[in-house]
């Protein structure tokens, strides 16, 4: 069964006839070609795919896109303004918080939706809200300074 | 808009696919079926690159709506080798292959499907039915010769007149250069898996359109593009507000803006750019931006511009002059007292379209690290990204130029067009935007051949030696600089051809008009000035009663000559290349004039006859003046090899690789002359390898070396030469370490063929385990570097003197003509051309670009011909701009002489522009030869012919009466 989803995806709106069963990362890398937000287990066990629905964050490989109604919806590819690296982003820039980088849009993206419910977190709350989150590359522990990096920093 | 349901098979499987109502058949091979082995070259059935079987019937796929195939069979190229590089090629594909039929590679499909078909409707098809059967595909590289060589193969083949072998086995060398080695890219092209730019798509990709002036010259008052931008699928629209950095481009002066800022200069200028999801959405968006023009007054030829009060094209240049050239040596007026007689004549040259079939395409995008690349099939990377830096006002190694394969080049690739608009709009809209160009947009926006006339004075002693020359040449150089400086530079500098004349004037000059920018074309120049003095020689020696080639004896130059330049050459070899032609062309000496039938030479065993079937309507034997007469003529030239008065440089890196392999990195720039194969051979045989174990890296500004661009004749003579010395840098290195090992001395060493050896013992490897030595017992990686230069000087700004060039060819063409006195068609039957290469590296690849410049002569001479109208082009698709077919071209006799160069380390020289030089005045004396009539303006037209027919005799009807 095919049905209309309305919804804006970093700022623009749109609407798209998709499949009942698509998932919002096919929706996101298959229909809108953004390809930033990465697979990692197809299983929402990695973090990878971490997009922001309505400001908090959810694991775009286990999320049907139909559910998605009328949700604004972020990606990695809308934190930067016109070429311009967020806070965040600029903060894993300056502080090596990437490493092979397939990571780190999720990162980014949990993060953010951190700093957003809570703009200054403590390191255990960094921690917390990054468990989901798997990394293979930094050990975390630049990650986290990263994040920490970012807090009180304006965009 | 409506949909249509097709069910068909394609390469053997079904397919159904939804398409729009109005999808030709091409869009849905290449856009929904990825089968761009199809090519689009014209989009009017006129040229046959995108040739296909639909139900078994060769069709093109252009003019056939893709409804009309609902139900069918079709089949495309790609099937013919099982839809794979790897998978076995037919007789035809394999046959194209060892014959060097592929060059450029972007019309081989649609020849491969139409020879295909000839065969399979008649397996023992003649030469002149295959000529005739293949008259509807163009190819501008070739001449036709060996695509027409390699179907009879394949033929023969088929009918077993030759075994089967001779398709699959490249006949054994053990010394690669001076061998005709099969071209290593031929596969890739004979099976359409090549992929040019407008092939390749990348994930999100965008298609962008262009808004173009209407107008010749005008001021831009505004540009509304607020509809456009509502158009759905539409992400942007640029125009010159979007430049980030300085606005001007182009190869000597910076004059070119990006899109027209202010004013438009030409009809076609870019005035703005939209990119959108689909081709369909960004044109409805282009039709909808709105611009005021306020028209301004126009120029349209040399003399308006140069007059006072013309309207000025570019405020910095208020005479309308881009450049003037100034020869001087010795005094002309003193050589004009001595002759004893004075020619003067005026020649005009018409502006030619390059026509390669790839139009002009490219993709923009900003990679993950900021880096705006572009794909384009350039001739010049190194330099577009310069000017790229500049107008997008990033540091340069943030910009990045791959060169895509290229479909032909010519010259139509080096000045820049369109690569701008495509990375400014990769900026903008944060996607991968991809252009290409109509067959109309790529006639009437790309840079042409400068039109030029030339008058001439030439002053001439008794015994036939020239006392003086001068030249004044006016071109055309249109609405922009683009090459037209170094035009004027190479025109000048050629122009009185390889003589030694004491007394020598030229002035070259190029004006700015509204036409389309003329820029480069293969001979940059010297085609025109050098076909005004090979008429004038001819001239000349008829009034001496002198055999043609006679009056070229006694002035050509020799050994020790000072140039028009005042250079000093040291190794000249004209006399020998005037020899050879006279010899291979069995010439008969006698007084140049009009012998025409008289002639003992005519229809010799080298000549074609005029295809019969269908073409031309059957003529008899001359009758008095009515029939055809046929006759000869001939022509010599001179070039200079590499980049004209300036110092010219290329480098290569190269690393002897396991299994005996090696890798070659070099800027260099294929555009289907085979420079790769060439490439091949050299480091083959500098590292003592075979060709197939090389491969060689793409041209890439950030990956590769600098070696410059595909033009003047240098990619041989310069990159050649610096792959050379990068694998003598490797060997030095490897074998310091293999005789380490051996414990012997380096020079005891030798390598050949995939082995290395101790000279006079026993002792060898292979060189895959010379290399597994060199880098698991000695811990080396043999990697070496090379950079070649060629230590030209510039021009001295008043009397010109200086040294352009260290290497000069020269070249002598005899033309066969048969004139229709009727229709006052003409057809070349054989032409003879001797050229001297320096040390040959590849035959075959020489006498391809012999073939392929010769055919491109006899189009000037002929038919080809730019028209405009107040800057509106008329001649703006294949119908109206009249190409040589495979109908046209006679046969042609390459002479390859080999006067190797002294002073560069491989002693190889060039053919890519020469071949093109003495083919025209060789036809235009012939035709003179032939039929008595002296033309002086190109191309020689049928209604040219009958006009100066009609003139002829007139005044002999004139001359009668008043004898009477």
């Amino acid at each position: 069964m095919k049905q209309i989803i309305s919804a804006t995806i970093n700022g623009t709106s749109c609407q798209d006839a998709i499949d009942d069963n698509l998932l919002l990362i096919d929706y996101l890398r298959k229909n809108k070609t953004l390809t930033g937000t990465k697979s990692g287990c197809d299983g929402g066990e990695c973090g990878a795919c971490t997009v922001l629905v309505n400001g908090q964050p959810r694991l775009s490989c286990i999320t049907l896109a139909a559910t998605c109604q009328n949700a604004e919806i972020e990606t990695i590819e809308g934190e930067s303004n016109n070429g311009r690296l967020s806070a965040l982003q600029r903060a894993f820039h300056e502080n090596l918080g990437t490493q092979c980088g397939f990571c780190t849009p999720g990162m980014i993206m949990a993060a953010s939706g951190l700093l957003r419910d809570n703009p200054n977190p403590n390191d255990g709350e960094i921690r917390a809200a990054l468990a989901g989150n798997l990394c293979r590359c930094t050990g975390y522990v630049k990650i986290i300074k990263s994040v920490r990096a970012a807090i009180g920093t304006s965009s | 808009m409506s949909e249509h349901l097709i069910e068909a098979t394609v390469n053997g499987r079904k397919v159904r696919k939804t398409v729009k109502a109005g999808t030709r058949l091409i869009d849905f091979l290449r856009d929904d079926l990825q089968l761009t082995g199809t090519k689009e070259g014209c989009g009017a059935g006129e040229c046959g690159t995108c040739s296909v079987f639909v139900d078994g019937k060769l069709m093109k796929s252009c003019l056939m709506p893709v409804s009309r195939a609902d139900g069918t069979v079709i089949e495309t190229v790609e099937n013919l080798s099982g839809g794979s590089i790897l998978g076995e090629r037919t007789a035809v594909q394999k046959a194209f292959h060892k014959m060097g039929a592929s060059q450029c590679g972007y019309c081989i499909p649609g020849m491969v499907m139409a020879a295909t078909a000839v065969l399979q409707d008649n397996p023992q098809a003649e030469r002149e039915e295959i000529k005739e059967r293949m008259g509807g595909n163009i190819c501008r590289c070739t001449g036709y010769q060996k695509i027409i060589d390699a179907v009879e193969l394949a033929r023969d083949v088929a009918n077993q007149i030759q075994p089967a072998g001779v398709l699959d086995t490249e006949e054994h060398h053990d010394d690669f250069i001076g061998a005709s080695v099969w071209r290593i890219d031929a596969p890739g092209k004979v099976t359409g898996q090549l992929k040019y730019a407008g092939d390749m798509v990348l994930p999100g990709m965008l298609e962008m359109q262009v808004l173009r002036s209407p107008h010749a010259h005008a001021r831009i008052v505004s540009i509304d593009f607020s509809s456009a931008l509502e158009v759905p699928g539409v992400h942007a629209v640029i125009t010159a507000d979007d430049v980030p950095g300085t606005d001007g481009y182009g190869v000597f002066v910076h004059d070119q803006p990006v899109m027209a800022r202010g004013k438009v200069r030409h009809v076609g200028e870019a005035v703005a750019a939209v990119a959108a999801d689909d081709l369909q959405a960004a044109k409805e968006a282009v039709r909808l931006i709105r611009v005021v023009y306020e028209q301004l007054p126009a120029v349209f030829d040399t003399d308006t511009a140069k007059a006072p009060g013309a309207p000025i094209v570019h405020d910095y240049a208020p005479e309308n002059l881009v450049k003037h050239i100034p020869i001087r040596k010795g005094d002309v007026d003193a050589g004009f007292a001595e002759a004893s007689f004075v020619l003067e004549h005026t020649f005009q040259t018409q502006p030619v379209e390059h026509a390669y079939l790839e139009p002009e395409a490219g993709i923009g995008y900003v990679d993950a690290d900021g880096v705006v690349t572009v794909h384009s099939p350039s001739q010049n990377i190194t330099h577009h990204r310069h000017m790229l830096a500049d107008i997008l006002d990033l540091p340069i190694n943030k910009v990045r130029m791959i060169m895509s394969p290229v479909g032909g080049g010519f010259g139509g690739k080096e000045d820049m067009l369109y690569q701008g608009m495509l990375a400014i709009m990769a900026m903008k809209t944060g996607r991968p935007v991809r252009l290409v160009f109509t067959r109309e947009e790529s006639i009437t926006v790309s840079a042409k051949r400068h039109p030029t006339r030339i008058q001439y004075r030439m002053g001439v002693a008794k015994d036939g030696r020239i006392t003086a020359s001068q030249l004044k040449c006016e071109s055309d150089g249109g609405a922009y600089g683009c090459s037209t400086e170094g035009v004027m530079r190479k025109m000048a500098i050629l122009g009185p051809g390889p003589y030694d004349i004491p007394n020598v004037k030229i002035d070259t000059y190029g004006y700015y008009t509204n036409n389309t920018p003329s820029g480069a074309f293969r001979t940059f120049g010297a085609m025109q000035s050098e076909f005004s003095t090979e008429v004038m020689l001819d001239l000349a020696a008829e009034k001496l009663q002198l055999d043609p080639f006679e009056i070229r004896r006694i002035n050509g130059m020799r050994n020790g000559a000072i140039t028009h330049t005042k250079q000093k050459l040291e190794s000249v070899s004209f006399q020998r290349v005037l020899e050879a032609a006279r010899e291979g062309s069995r010439w008969e000496s006698g007084p140049s004039s009009s012998r025409g039938e008289q002639r003992k030479d005519l229809s010799g065993t080298d000549i074609r006859p005029p295809c019969q079937l269908g073409a031309r309507f059957m003529s008899t034997k001359p009758e008095g003046e009515f029939g055809r007469v046929r006759g000869r003529g001939m022509a010599a030239s001179w070039y200079g090899i590499a980049r004209t008065a300036t110092i010219d440089r290329a480098g290569a890196w190269v690393e002897l690789d396991d299994g005996g392999t090696a890798k070659v990195l070099t800027g260099v720039t294929e555009i289907g002359e085979g420079i790769l194969t060439v490439l091949a051979q050299v480091a083959a045989d500098e590292l003592g390898i075979r060709p197939e174990n090389i491969t060689i890296g793409d041209n890439d500004t950030a990956r590769s070396p600098e070696a410059a661009h595909a033009g003047a004749t240098r990619q041989t003579y310069m990159i050649a030469n610096a792959v050379a010395l990068a694998c003598r840098n490797v060997r030095e290195r490897f074998d310091a370490e293999i005789a380490a090992f051996w414990e012997v001395e380096p020079d005891q060493l030798e390598a050949s063929n995939g082995h290395i050896r101790v000279r006079e013992t026993n002792k060898s490897m292979t060189m895959a385990e010379a290399v597994a030595v060199c880098k698991g017992q000695r811990g080396v990686v043999p990697v070496g570097s090379g950079s070649y230069t060629a230590p030209h000087t510039g021009l001295d700004p008043v009397d010109g003197s200086g040294k352009p060039w260290q290497a000069y060819v020269y070249g002598c063409q005899v033309a066969e003509v048969e004139v229709d006195t009727v229709t006052g068609e003409v057809q070349v039957l054989g032409v003879w051309a001797a050229h001297d290469v320096g040390r040959v590296i590849n035959p075959q690849g020489v006498e391809g670009q012999i073939e392929g410049g010769v055919v491109q002569g006899l189009g000037q001479a002929l038919m080809e011909d730019y028209q405009q109208t107040d800057g509106h082009a008329v001649s703006h698709g294949f119908d109206k701009y009249i190409l040589p077919t495979s109908l046209d071209v006679p046969h042609i006799n390459s002479i390859i002489i080999e006067d190797p160069d002294p002073l560069s380390p491989l002693g190889a020289k060039g053919i890519g522009e020469p071949a093109l030089v003495p083919t025209v005045p060789a036809i235009i004396n012939a035709i003179y030869d032939a039929a008595g009539i002296r033309l002086t303006s190109l191309p020689a037209t049928p209604v040219k012919v009958l006009a100066a027919l009609r003139d002829k005799k007139r005044m002999r009807e004139g001359s009668l009466e008043a004898a009477e």
